[in-house]
């Protein structure tokens, strides 16, 4: 039945191609995810021992082999996949994984091409790819962009033109910083006629703390830093030192490597600093419970779990976790590589929480002191403890197995020569032969650029994650990374220079590229929940720009940590700040996980119980409920009324422009002014027959408002601030 | 008037809102049978040997310790593993059977054994962890330890929205002191790795039940309609700008906060309920967060078609003086849960609602402070625990399950953690096995690898 309908199938699914098929890109995919459960690295799952991830076994047997190379219609694969026999058919019916008619199509021809395996491309070594020659030499100005265009070209379709210039520095100062350009900045940039103008705006930006706190503020999820210890009391704990380091380390563009190796190891340093103790707070980010009658060993080894799985998932892309009970199930990882791992983690010196009255000792967890305005805080820092560690059988902590040492996963390069410890891993982690720290790396920063990496799974690069949307390019990004000492700062700067992120993000309803995986306009994606509320701080002159230090209490809705019901004996109350620590950067906002902030939950910022190296970015009611009706946002639109009315006396509609401006770095457009004027005219009416209206949007917020001032008026202009700070243009990064 | 407005402006987007969220998300394995889902979690370890499980052999052997009795297996909590005697204790209550099934109450629950014919008794739940973090993380999403979607979120990813006027998940937590209570960490109505639009809403007892939802500056709906026409506007010319379809949806989304500001004080105020309300579900029923008030805002919520309901009530953590503490959680709990049951089914919702009650472990029989007289206290226990479920084409009156004569282990018919979310998730229209979301390379799901659709509990 099926070999006469074969032939059609091929021709009509595969066209006119006739390139040799990919095996990583086009079959790998296929097998990875249909077969490998039951035919792959998992030794205990693994059925009719049929091995379909090597070729020596899939073509082992002779005749009665799985595949025989250049002859789909004798392997027995063919046989089972067009199969009409449930008992017969692959994979069978209860995987509920069934193979389209375009994959086994793929399969068959993948056989007769003679069924040729290559390694996982991410376990291959790094080679510096020489970036293709350019047609279009003026757009391509740097490497970056050659790739991309090379690209672009396959697909016939052309770059975007390039943002219109104050949209390009409201973007690359959003991104960067965080924050919107300030008036001045925009001038300066508009004026500036000199071919650099672009270059001279990006370094200005790259230099200044407001950048450090930015990019920050992106390793803080992934290093899942927290101002409370998570678990059932989520109690508090002080690991802001730990955090003040990251910043600083960005502030001084500190390299990679070594931004790395001294979270991982900086105990482990000869004579190590104080604040290279305080780095490896890292490995102490994640929670602790206090929860009575728990077994100390149990989540001491849930603690190095963590520790483990952060490690992973950060530094190789890989999921280590799926192999904390079983071989992979798709990855060339075992349970020995899984806890060979975990041993480099399992020897600290801790047991159970830190900081909790009573119950555990705290001399036996490691700590820093250091200075904080009321007097010397403890931070958690990791201590070497020698412990032996053991495979644990399905993941058990009091089960057992043989006994490992620590080890890197077999199947990357030798840790032969490296010390085994957590130094040994730092140092092997970025060792030029890592094919994957590199590679990994500098897709998230892309990431953090493009929303999108060129490896869409962030977080998996192994057989089950995706192929890169521009191979060439990712290496070429790694071993320059890699070959200019790991300068973090060389190489965001690369990417905002390129003019694959100058082009505007405008629709093209020529190109059918929803997830912009051709680059071939700019990235747009709602703001992150920091940057939403430090924006409106910032362009109504609230905003505080202290750096660093104890985190502070903005405004909360009544209730949130009650909320968590804790017994009587474990609340806390949550103690406002006041003055100027309510207008912080949202990057010193208490982190509460079991109680989130809600404005930034709603905004989609993770709670941290876990390493999160993606936010989703959601659109959602209650997203606009908390723009509208925040104190925060309330607040401000009333302070940026006060500052235009300060700036541009004169008349309102000047002021409305000028709110305009300084919030969306442009100029209104005809529309757009008479829409604002017609609601400042129709609210000003009401204000003026309502006087309490007026003292009611006036009152909202800590700041006062000056006597003397024309309170319908301002009430009026605030209005109209609040509509313009929840514009789908001011909550998005175009 | 303003209906006409929303759809004027906004209506468009709108359309492509619920295109997006009605449908590329749905996912029917089959014809449900229930629509939506009351869960009313008990949290803490509510005691199965003093509510439902019936075990008079217990008396005879007071004082004895379990384990000479029964194999020790499965595990003990830190509290009392190191314990030399784990001494039996019987409750004290008195138990009787009720309803055409003869199912046994305690004299604690006189409601609920009132109508033991209207729901189904599974006295053979069993689940994994022993300590209330993982054990009420693994009945809610399906795994011990953090980061995986809640049950709720899972539907809503699954099946989409019912209604354009509230969120698809909507949490409720009883207040006040109730003891020994354990926090409830946002991530048990948490969304884990699936998008936050995914996740439950909490509505709050008072003023303000959804967070922002009341606008500080107490504008009227017309002063704030103007606004939002006036937002509307310049995002569509944002839209036509840059084609960008966020826009779209952001300018949807926006009309749905407006149309919150109405529905949601709508559905919170009460004044609309008959007498007859408050003889049913108790006086408590009056006073905004207590259980019974949340039963019955669970019912209003199930009337317009919300799809997952949690409502928590704590405080059933009892190691020491259970006498002292678990009348009050019944008192609390009984009148109402029972009658959101009858509730439900006098206004034809019970067909296709499921109502589940239960916590996320059971009790030990035997004492955990030593005592065995007046004063006694229950450790957590994994291996077995009652759980009730009604409606949504579970069958009525079944007993499902037993457990052993020390309640210590289940002998028959057991379900698991994960078998019951199967088998809820069946009736929602669910294959538990089928619906998936890729997340780090692999397709994960409630029931993670396990789960077993428990036939013989639906009609």
């Amino acid at each position: 039945m099926w070999t006469g309908l074969f032939p059609f199938c091929l021709a009509v699914c595969l066209g006119e191609e006739t390139e040799r098929l990919d095996f990583g890109r086009q079959i790998q995919p296929i097998l990875s995810d249909k077969c490998y459960a039951c035919h792959g690295p998992d030794e205990g799952a693994r059925e009719a021992d049929l091995r379909l991830d090597r070729r020596d076994s899939a073509t082992a047997g002779g005749k009665l082999a799985a595949i025989i190379p250049g002859d789909s219609r004798s392997s027995l694969l063919r046989e089972h996949i067009f199969s009409d026999d449930p008992d017969e058919i692959m994979p069978p019916p209860e995987a509920k994984k069934p193979l389209s008619d375009d994959e086994k199509a793929l399969l068959i021809r993948w056989i007769d091409e003679g069924a040729e395996y290559s390694n996982h491309w991410s376990f291959e070594p790094i080679v510096k790819p020489v970036p293709p020659s350019s047609s279009n030499e003026q757009w391509a100005r740097s490497p970056i962009d050659r790739f991309v265009l090379a690209r672009m070209k396959k697909e016939g379709i052309a770059p975007s033109p390039e943002m219109d210039r104050a949209g390009l520095l409201r973007r690359v100062s959003l991104d960067l910083t965080g924050l919107p350009p300030t008036l001045e900045d925009l001038e300066a940039f508009l004026g500036d006629g000199s071919p650099d103008a672009y270059e001279t705006a990006v370094d200005l930006l790259l230099s200044s703390s407001d950048h450090a706190e930015r990019m920050a503020t992106v390793w803080l999820d992934q290093a899942r830093y927290a101002d409370s210890n998570g678990y059932q009391f989520d109690n508090a704990r002080t690991m802001w030192p730990w955090r003040d380091w990251v910043i600083a380390a960005f502030r001084e563009n500190m390299p990679y490597d070594r931004f790395v190796t001294e979270q991982l190891a900086g105990d482990l340093l000869d004579q190590p600093t104080k604040d290279q103790l305080i780095a490896t707070g890292f490995n102490r980010n994640h929670g602790y419970s206090i929860e009575g009658g728990i077994l100390d060993e149990e989540y001491r080894v849930m603690y190095a779990n963590d520790k483990t799985t952060t490690a992973g998932t950060l530094f190789l892309g890989l999921t280590m976790d799926c192999t904390r009970c079983h071989d992979h199930k798709y990855d060339p990882l075992s349970m020995k590589d899984y806890y060979s791992f975990f041993a480099f983690f399992n020897s600290s010196a801790e047991i159970g929480a830190p900081g909790e009255k009573g119950r555990k000792e705290m001399s036996a967890a490691p700590y820093v002191e250091h200075p904080s305005p009321a007097g010397n805080v403890r931070v958690m820092v990791m201590k070497e403890k020698p412990r032996e560690t053991f495979i644990l059988k399905q993941g058990l902590f009091d089960q057992p197995g043989d006994k490992v040492v620590p080890e890197t996963p077999g199947i990357l390069p030798s840790f032969e020569g490296f010390a085994p410890d957590r130094l040994g891993l730092a140092k092997w982690l970025v060792a030029r032969e890592n094919p994957l720290f590199a590679r990994v790396v500098v897709n998230r920063f892309w990431h953090q650029f493009f929303g999108m990496g060129l490896v869409k799974t962030v977080d998996n690069f192994g057989l089950q994650g995706e192929h890169p949307s521009h191979p060439q390019l990712l290496d070429w990004l790694a071993s320059d990374f890699r070959d200019h000492g790991w300068d973090v700062r060389r190489l965001v700067r690369q990417i905002v220079l390129s003019s694959t992120y100058r082009q505007s993000s405008d629709r093209r309803s020529e190109v059918d590229d929803p997830d912009n995986r051709l680059l071939a306009r700019g990235p747009s994606f709602r703001l992150p929940a920091e940057t939403i509320r430090d924006q409106v701080l910032a362009v109504s002159g609230l905003l505080n720009r202290k750096v660093g230090g104890p985190s502070v209490r903005p405004y909360q809705p009544d209730g949130i940590w009650e909320d968590l019901n804790a017994p009587p004996s474990h609340r806390e109350v949550y103690r406002q700040s006041t003055g100027p620590d309510l207008y912080r950067k949202s990057i010193y906002t208490y982190w509460r996980r079991a109680a989130m902030h809600p404005q930034m939950a709603v905004f989609d910022a993770p709670n941290r119980d876990v390493c999160t190296v993606e936010r989703p970015t959601t659109n959602t009611p209650l997203q606009a409920l908390a723009t509208m009706h925040g104190t925060v946002f309330v607040e401000s639109a009333r302070k940026l009324a006060e500052r235009v009315i300060d700036e541009a006396p004169a008349e309102s509609q000047a002021q409305i422009l000028r709110a305009f401006r300084l919030t969306l770095s442009r100029s209104a457009s005809e529309k757009e002014r008479l829409l604002l004027n017609r609601l400042h005219r129709e609210r000003i009416v009401h204000y003026r027959s309502d006087q309490e209206a007026a003292d009611r949007t006036l009152a909202v917020g800590e700041s006062a408002v000056e006597n003397g001032r024309d309170r319908a008026h301002l009430a009026a202009l605030a209005d109209v601030c609040l509509t313009i700070f929840n514009l789908s243009e001011t909550l998005t990064r175009k | 008037m303003l209906q006409l407005g929303a759809a004027g402006l906004g209506g468009m987007a709108m359309a492509d809102l619920e295109a997006a969220h009605l449908q590329s998300d749905r996912h029917l394995d089959h014809e449900p049978r229930a629509k939506r889902v009351i869960y009313l979690f008990q949290s803490g370890g509510p005691s199965q040997v003093d509510l439902f499980d019936h075990k008079p052999l217990l008396k005879k052997h007071q004082g004895k310790d379990i384990f000479e009795l029964v194999k020790r297996e499965g595990r003990l909590t830190g509290f009392t593993n190191g314990h030399k005697i784990h001494p039996v204790v019987g409750s004290r209550y008195q138990f009787a059977r009720h309803g055409q099934n003869g199912a046994w109450v305690s004299e604690l629950l006189p409601h609920l054994a009132g109508i033991t014919d209207e729901y189904c008794t599974i006295r053979s739940t069993s689940t994994r962890p022993v300590n209330h973090d993982p054990a009420m993380t693994f009945m809610q999403t399906g795994h011990n330890l953090p980061g995986r979607p809640s049950f709720g979120s899972w539907l809503s990813y699954g099946l989409g929205s019912m209604n354009r006027n509230l969120p698809d998940f909507v949490v409720m937590v009883s207040k006040g002191d109730l003891g020994n209570m354990q926090p409830l960490n946002n991530r048990l109505w948490g969304s884990g790795f699936l998008s936050g639009k995914h996740a439950g809403v909490r509505f709050r007892s008072g003023a303000e039940p959804v967070l922002y939802l009341n606008d500080p500056t107490n504008k009227s709906i017309s002063d704030r309609r103007k606004i939002l026409e006036v937002l509307n506007e310049m995002n569509e010319e944002e839209l036509a700008r840059t084609g960008d379809p966020a826009v779209s949806t952001r300018i949807a989304q926006y009309e749905m906060a407006f149309r919150m500001q109405s529905s949601v004080p709508d559905l919170a105020d009460l004044s609309d309920e008959p007498e007859s309300t408050y003889r049913l579900y108790g006086e408590d029923a009056r006073r905004p967060g207590t259980f019974a008030f949340n039963c019955v805002m669970a019912r209003r919520l199930a009337e317009r078609d919300v799809r997952f309901i949690q409502l928590y009530h704590s405080g059933w953590d009892h190691h020491f003086n259970l006498p002292d503490h678990l009348p009050k959680r019944c008192k609390e709990t009984d009148q109402a849960s029972a009658a959101l049951i009858l509730d439900l089914k006098q206004r034809g919702l019970l067909e296709d609602t499921i109502v589940v009650w239960g916590g996320e472990f059971g009790r030990t029989t035997f004492s955990q402070d030593g005592k065995v007289k007046e004063s006694y206290g229950r450790d957590h226990h994994a291996n077995c625990f009652t759980t009730l479920v009604a409606g949504g084409g579970f069958k009525p009156g079944l007993i499902h399950g037993e457990t052993d004569e020390f309640c210590y282990s289940v002998i028959k018919d057991e379900v698991k953690v994960h078998d019951l979310h199967a088998t809820l998730m069946h009736q929602l229209g669910i294959d538990h096995e089928r619906l998936t979301f890729r997340h780090q390379g692999r397709d994960y799901r409630l029931t993670d690898v396990h789960g077993r659709l428990v036939e013989e509990l639906l009609a």
